[in-house]
C-alpha cells in the first residue's frame, strides 16, 4: 500500500487477514491450502474474492471463521475483526462473535436450514441468542427480517417449513438469518450460484442494499466475475492459496495485470481482456512479492 | 419461424407443437411441462434453448432424445417422424442424436479407464477391435486429449478433461445432432471457455447441429446462432442471437437479459424486473402466462395464449405488444 493510501485508509479495517497459512494434514502428506493470504476489507465495503476450484476460497472463509474441518488447521497468520484477532480468541468468545459480529452466507440453503423447524422459529432462535430478545420480540424481529428480504406475506410465511419454499425463497431466508443480528462483517461463499439468473440478480440487489443500510462490510467469494464487476468495490484474485492481484474493481476490469487474471477474465468474457499475452503456467512462484502498479492496484511479480 | 435450416437446406431437427404433460399420482391434475413448442435446427447450426427452472427446456431435450413419450406433437429428424418409433428403430436412432451431460464425472464409470470409456460406445455398436483402436485414437485427437490420460481413471483427471471424454463418447458414433444440457455449468471459467471453443471447432469440422440448453447467457451468446427463450413450457421469443441480445421483443426476454451480469463495471445496467412469482405449471392461467407479472398487460392478453408470430428479421415473438417492449418501464406493483 502506498503511503498516501495508508494515510487515507481508516485506522481500523473491518476485516484484515494477514499472512494466513492453512494446511491439511492428510495421511498422504501435508496439503498447503493457503500460502500466506493477506486481505483488507474496509468498513461498509464489499471485497470480491475470485478464484477457481481448489484455489482455497472456501478454506479461507473457514479459516477466518475458525471452522476449518479436520485434518485442516490454521498454522500461521491472523484474521482481525475490528482490531480483534479471531485466531486468538477462546471458543466461548468466538461463539459470541459468530452470527453477531461476523456471519456467513452459504450456498445450498436447504442443507443449512433445519427441516423440522418453521423458518420463523429458526430466525427467532438466532435473534434470541444474539440480540437477547424475549420470545415475542424475537418472533417480531424474525417477521420484520423476512419482510426485509422481500418474502411476500411474511407473517404467514414465518410458519412455513423449509421444504415449502422455492430455492430463491430459501436463499433469502438464509440471508435473513445471517443478517438478523446486523453483523458488522459478512462472508458469502458462492451463495447465489445455484439460483436462476433473475432470482440471483434480485437476491444480490437485496443483499447489497441491506449491507449498505447496515453499514456492514462483506467478503464475497465467487467464481463469477460478473458478480464482482456489478456488486463489489474491490477484488482479490486467489490462485493456489495465494493472492496474485488485488485492486479497485474499475482498475482491475479496465486493466488486469497478472497473466492469470488476464487469462481468467478473457475466458470468462469470451474476448481478449488486458494487455499482455498470457504466458503459460505455473503462476505461483513462491518467492515473488506483490508490487503496486497503480494506486491501490497490487500484482504479484511474474517470473 | 424459418422453415429452412441455417444454410438453406432442410432442417436436421423440426419440433412441431410439442406438448408434454406429466400426470400427478392419485389425481386428475397434471404438470404442464411443455405446452406447444415448435422450432427447427439447421445443419451445422446451434440453437440455444434458454429459460429458468421450470421453463421446460430439459423436458424438450428429453423428448428430442426419445427418452420420454410425447403427449402431443411431432419431432422430425432428417424429415422423418421419430416421436413414435419402435424399440429397435429408437435404438438405431440413438447413434445419430447424442447427449452431453452436465456433470462429466457423474456420467463416467469410475472403474473404467478413460480409454475404455471412449471405446465403450463402439463396443456397444459391435465395432471390431482393430477399427475400435483406430477410432479411439482419432476421437482422442479430435477432442485434444493427451494420449497419457487413456490409462487413467475419471477421478484422476480435471473436470475439463472429463468433459472432453464426455464429448468424445458422444461423437463416437458420428451423430448428426448433439443435445448439450448445461455442459459447462459445472466447470471453472478457463475450462468452460476451452470446452466451448472445442465444441465450436468440432461443429465446423463435423458439421454437427447442436441443441444447447443452458441458463448461462454469457456462454450462450458466444456459441449460439439463434436462441429460443422459454417460459412455463412455451417459447416466448426466438431469433438470431445478436439481434435478441441487442433488442428484446418480449417482456420476459427483457427481464432475463437485464439480469445478466457482465464482467465489466462500466456496463452495470438498469434491471427490468417482473413483479410477483412464476405461476404453477399445475394451474396455468388462461391467456398469456406472463400476464400477472407483466407491466404491459392489457385485457386482450388474457383472452387466449398469444401465438408465436413472425415480427421480421427472422425473429418471432409471442407478445401482442412486442413493439412496446424495448421502451417499457417496470411495473410498480403486480398487475
Amino acid at each position: 500500500m502506498s503511503a498516501a493510501e495508508a494515510a487515507a485508509a481508516p485506522a481500523t479495517a473491518a476485516l484484515e487477514v494477514d499472512d494466513l497459512h492453512t494446511c491439511f494434514f492428510t495421511a498422504a502428506g501435508v496439503v498447503k491450502a493457503l500460502n500466506g493470504v493477506s486481505l483488507r476489507v474496509e468498513p461498509g465495503r464489499m471485497l470480491g474474492l475470485v478464484g477457481e476450484s481448489g484455489a482455497g476460497k472456501t478454506t479461507l472463509a473457514h479459516s477466518i471463521m475458525r471452522v476449518v474441518p479436520p485434518p485442516g488447521r490454521v498454522v500461521r497468520g491472523s484474521t482481525v475483526l475490528f482490531g480483534r484477532d479471531l485466531q486468538k480468541l477462546s471458543e466461548d468468545e468466538l461463539r459470541n462473535l459468530r452470527g453477531k459480529e461476523i456471519a456467513m452466507i452459504v450456498p445450498n440453503p436447504r442443507a443449512e436450514l433445519n427441516p423440522l423447524l418453521s423458518i420463523g422459529e429458526q430466525l427467532a432462535n438466532v435473534a434470541r441468542a444474539h440480540l437477547r430478545l424475549e420470545k415475542r420480540a424475537a418472533r417480531e424481529r424474525a417477521v420484520e427480517m423476512l419482510a426485509q428480504v422481500k418474502i411476500p406475506d411474511p407473517k404467514r410465511r414465518a410458519d412455513a417449513y423449509p421444504h415449502e419454499l422455492s430455492g430463491g425463497m430459501a436463499q433469502r431466508v438464509v440471508i435473513a438469518m445471517a443478517l438478523i443480528a446486523e453483523p458488522r462483517v459478512t462472508i458469502s461463499d458462492d451463495a447465489t450460484s445455484g439460483l436462476d439468473v433473475t432470482v440471483q440478480a434480485q437476491v444480490l440487489d437485496l443483499t447489497l442494499s441491506l449491507l449498505r443500510d447496515h453499514g456492514s462490510a462483506s467478503l464475497m467469494i465467487t467464481r463469477d466475475l460478473g458478480i464482482v464487476a456489478n456488486y463489489c468495490d474491490h477484488v482479490a484474485v486467489l490462485y493456489r492459496g495465494r493472492v496474485l492481484e488485488s485492486a479497485d474493481v474499475r482498475s482491475f476490469f479496465a486493466s488486469p495485470r497478472h497473466p492469470y487474471s488476464i487469462e481468467l477474465l478473457s475466458a470468462f468474457s469470451y474476448e481478449p481482456r488486458g494487455e499482455a499475452a498470457a504466458p503459460s503456467l505455473p503462476y505461483d512462484a513462491e518467492e515473488l512479492e506483490m508490487r503496486e502498479v497503480a494506486p491501490g492496484h497490487l500484482v504479484r511479480d511474474v517470473a | 419461424m424459418s422453415p429452412e435450416g441455417g444454410n438453406g437446406t432442410a432442417p436436421v431437427l423440426e419440433v412441431v407443437d410439442l406438448v408434454k404433460h406429466y400426470p400427478i399420482a392419485h389425481s386428475r391434475a397434471f404438470v404442464a411441462a411443455v405446452n406447444g413448442v415448435s422450432f427447427t435446427i439447421g445443419k451445422g447450426e446451434t440453437l440455444g434453448l434458454v429459460g429458468e427452472s421450470g421453463s421446460g427446456k430439459s423436458t424438450v431435450a428429453r423428448c428430442v432424445l426419445n427418452l420420454t413419450a410425447l403427449t402431443r406433437g411431432r419431432i422430425l429428424f432428417d424429415g422423418r417422424d421419430i416421436s413414435r418409433l419402435g424399440a429397435a428403430e429408437a435404438r438405431a436412432l440413438r447413434r445419430r442424436i447424442q447427449l452431453v451431460f452436465q456433470e462429466p464425472f457423474d456420467s463416467l464409470n469410475p472403474r473404467m479407464t478413460i480409454g475404455s470409456a471412449i471405446a465403450e460406445p463402439l463396443v456397444v455398436r459391435k465395432v471390431e477391435k482393430a477399427e475400435r483402436r483406430r477410432r479411439v485414437a482419432e476421437l482422442r485427437d479430435l477432442v485434444h486429449l493427451p494420449e497419457s490420460v487413456l490409462d487413467l481413471y475419471p477421478h484422476e483427471i480435471s473436470g475439463g478433461l472429463q468433459q472432453r471424454v464426455g464429448i468424445a463418447r458422444a461423437i463416437a458414433t458420428n451423430p448428426t445432432l448433439l443435445v448439450l444440457d448445461e455442459p459447462t455449468s459445472a466447470l471453472d471459467p478457463r475450462a468452460r471457455r476451452q470446452i466451448i471453443d472445442l465444441l465450436i471447432e468440432l461443429q465446423r469440422e463435423l458439421e454437427m447441429s447442436y441443441l444447447f440448453i443452458t441458463h448461462d447467457l454469457n456462454t450462450l451468446r458466444h456459441i449460439s446462432h439463434r436462441i429460443a427463450v422459454m417460459y412455463l413450457g412455451l417459447i416466448v421469443e426466438e431469433g438470431p442471437t445478436q439481434a435478441i441480445f441487442e433488442e428484446q421483443r418480449h417482456p420476459y426476454t427483457r427481464a432475463l437479459l437485464s439480469s445478466v451480469l457482465y464482467p465489466d463495471p462500466e456496463t452495470r445496467r438498469a434491471r427490468f424486473e417482473l413483479r410477483g412469482e412464476i405461476p404453477s405449471p399445475i394451474d396455468l392461467p388462461l391467456g398469456c402466462y406472463l400476464a400477472s407479472r407483466c407491466p404491459l398487460v392489457v385485457d386482450e392478453c388474457r383472452a387466449g395464449i398469444p401465438p408465436l408470430l413472425a415480427i421480421g428479421d427472422g425473429r418471432t415473438s409471442a407478445c401482442i405488444r412486442h413493439e412496446l417492449v424495448p421502451n417499457a418501464r417496470e411495473a410498480e406493483t403486480a398487475a
